[in-house]
């Protein structure tokens, strides 16, 4: 097991912890009222942001560390395990590979893992959270509000109680995409003479052939977290990315990538193409029917950066299933997949066909 | 998937039997009256068609054709002058009521002789004649109109001379109604004019306001089909609002500014021209149907059928 270094912010003022604030996108402290900018706090704690900008613990494909010998799975959960010391109550916690920011189980002091954000973890950029946590769950509460049949239990407060603010490690890809495109474009036109319709069609060499460049184009890499959810709370406002601090974790839930950027290209490709094919298809105009001869998106230069975007997050189990709901820190867009009290929306349909067939037996009583 | 079916299989089977508890529970007052005897049964000449004797034998024969029917039979040869036929059909209703009692077994025959240019002859039923004649009731009284004769015929050489044609009619009339009058030949349920049903439930005659139970049975079923459909199709559309909304059009990362054509040509190929003939459809056209009558106001229930001669 590997004993962790981590990192915390004290209040200059009383020592308290301090927490990244979404609506001021400052460090607050909780006690005194005291509030920090993040360079404020950079200038404060140099020699803690200087944790991470050391060497990178390499690790291998199956996530053990090198030097370590490769391991039987009786000691798997042995070498996935981390080790921390809080700061403030001494206690030893464990936590999986992937979490850099958490709290500590016992005081709920944030803690920020800085030893798993060491080189290549060290993300380039992030987007503090600006929807506070009360939005976010107003926004979901809305949400369940326009849907009759989620189970109760999916909006009680002790579900409530889950939402949680995470930073999601997310490979940002600016594409330069080579579109190639032939096609033959139909205007058509129509019209009577004598008793006999006459269709006349121009046909067109439509080529189009040039160069697409897709900015920030994310995916996000982490492996629990589904994809098509991460992607439905897109877009993120990338003019807010500010150069990573560990202070912006403060207070919230971070975990470091475990899907690397090789993994998600097929992903960014996918995407890049289809923003592609957009663009292009917008200059393919003024035809009634376009027949496609050769269409080819390559891309020809690819541009990473590692980013880390905030994002509430709740999962819920109901039926056996695993429901996920997420909240765009930032933007507020939130998406996921309703649960469904089948139970009780099959009592209301019953309810709904009795009362129709009751009106049926009324009216046709009434009738001879 | 399994367990969906159950839930399915349940509401079905709950359906059926609230529409047989519906249908078969709770049954509401009989008011069928039934057949006493033969002794209200005659035929009655009001314009001294016959003489005492004939109508005499005439009588006979309708109280054996009544025993034998276990139908009260009342036959008229009506003087009685009514501005519409309306008029004659609550004259035959009322006036069996009156006779035999509402909602008893029998039938009402009025042959029109009060010298209308058009005569209009009716046949009234009640109760069990309601069923064993829905069929063949406009056939009974239109085939014995055809044996009578004409107003204008009448009018033009008297009453007299058509004494046997009526009496001849009045015979084809019973043999007819005597034809008709087997148990095979009821039909499950009739509706009548004051709103009354008149059915066989078990074996005996009910005449009730309410419907009969298949009837209602039927009604209800088909409401449960087409509640079942509505519930069906409010589940499949409800259930659909609960999907996983879709994912962020990539466009957005593209920026019109970023896109850079080297080739951008829409070059000109040729032209075809083809020409198809013009074929021209006749319009349709479209007629509408009339309206329709008004109702009686009698307790009685009765069904019956009209001719015109």
């Amino acid at each position: 097991m590997i004993l962790l270094e981590t990192a915390q912010y004290n209040c200059p003022n009383c020592n308290a912890r301090l927490k990244f604030t979404p609506e001021t996108q400052e460090l607050s402290c909780e006690y005194c009222g005291g509030s920090f900018t993040i360079e404020e706090i950079k200038n404060l704690f140099a020699d803690r942001e200087d944790i991470i900008n050391g060497p990178a613990d390499s690790e291998n494909s199956d996530g053990t560390v090198s030097g370590e010998p490769s391991v039987s799975v009786e000691e798997e959960f042995e070498n996935h395990t981390n080790l921390y010391q809080c700061s403030s109550c001494g206690a030893e916690i464990m936590c999986d590979d992937e979490q850099t920011a958490l709290f500590c189980y016992y005081c709920h002091n944030p803690v920020i893992l800085a030893g798993k954000l060491k080189g290549k973890y060290k993300p380039d950029k992030v987007i503090g959270f600006k929807v506070p946590r009360e939005r976010a769950l107003e926004l979901f509460k809305n949400w369940c509000g326009r849907r009759r049949f989620i189970p109760a239990s999916f909006k009680s407060e002790q579900q409530l109680e889950k939402m949680t603010g995470l930073y999601v490690p997310f490979w940002m890809a600016n594409t330069l995409t080579q579109a190639d495109y032939e096609g033959i474009g139909r205007q058509s036109r129509s019209w009577v003479s004598g008793s006999y319709r006459y269709t006349e069609t121009k046909e067109y060499d439509v080529v189009r052939r040039g160069n697409i460049l897709a900015r920030g184009i994310p995916a996000d890499g982490e492996s629990k977290i589904d994809d098509e959810l991460m992607e439905a709370i897109e877009p993120f406002d990338y003019s807010e990315l500010r150069p990573f601090s560990m202070s912006y974790l403060s207070g919230f839930f971070a975990d470091k990538y475990d899907v690397g950027k090789n993994e998600v290209f097929e992903r960014i490709r996918d995407r890049a193409n289809k923003a592609s094919r957009k663009e292009l298809k917008d200059t393919v105009t003024g035809y009634n029917s376009v027949s496609v001869r050769q269409e080819r998106y390559e891309i020809k230069n690819t541009e990473w950066n590692y980013i880390m975007l905030p994002v509430w997050f709740m999962t819920y189990r109901y039926d056996g299933k695993l429901y996920e709901f997420a909240v765009n820190g930032q933007t507020g867009k939130l998406a996921g997949t309703p649960p469904l009290d089948k139970s009780r929306l099959t009592w209301f349909c019953t309810g709904i066909g009795a009362a129709v067939a009751a009106v049926i037996y009324v009216l046709g009583g009434l009738m001879g | 998937m399994i367990k969906s079916l159950g839930r399915l299989a349940a509401i079905i089977a709950a359906a059926l039997l609230v529409a047989f508890l519906v249908a078969n529970v709770g049954y509401p007052k009989n008011y069928a009256a039934g057949y006493t005897d033969n002794s209200k049964s005659a035929f009655v000449d009001e314009r001294g068609i016959f003489s005492q004797s004939e109508v005499d034998e005439i009588n006979k024969r309708v109280k054996e054709v009544s025993s034998m029917t276990k139908l009260n039979i009342y036959i008229i040869a009506n003087s009685k002058f009514f501005n519409d036929d309306w008029a004659t059909e609550v004259y035959a209703d009322d006036s069996y009521d009156r006779i035999f009692g509402e909602d008893t077994d029998g039938l009402f025959y009025t042959m029109d002789f009060a010298g209308k240019s058009d005569s209009y002859d009716y046949l009234s039923l009640s109760g069990r004649a309601c069923l064993l004649f829905e069929n063949s009731k406009q056939f009974i009284v239109s085939s014995t109109g055809d044996h009578l004769p004409y107003s204008s015929e009448i009018n033009a050489n008297g009453l007299e001379t058509y004494k046997d044609k009526i009496a001849d009619a009045i015979d084809y009339f019973l043999d007819t109604i005597s034809s008709y009058s087997d148990g095979n030949n009821e039909v499950s349920y009739v509706h009548t004019n004051v709103g009354k049903y008149i059915f066989r439930r078990g074996g005996e005659l009910y005449v009730t306001y309410s419907k009969p139970p298949f009837l209602r049975m039927k009604i209800l079923l088909i409401g449960e089909l087409a509640g079942f459909i509505v519930g069906l199709i409010v589940y499949g559309s409800t259930k659909s609002t609960y999907k996983f909304k879709s994912r962020t059009d990539p466009g957005v990362y593209v920026d019109k500014s970023d896109v850079h054509f080297y080739t951008r040509t829409d070059a000109f190929l040729r032209t075809h021209t083809s020409r198809t003939s013009i074929s021209s459809d006749s319009g349709g056209g479209y007629r509408g149907g009339g309206g329709g009558g008004g109702g009686h106001s009698f307790s009685g229930g009765h069904t019956g059928a009209g001719h015109h001669r």
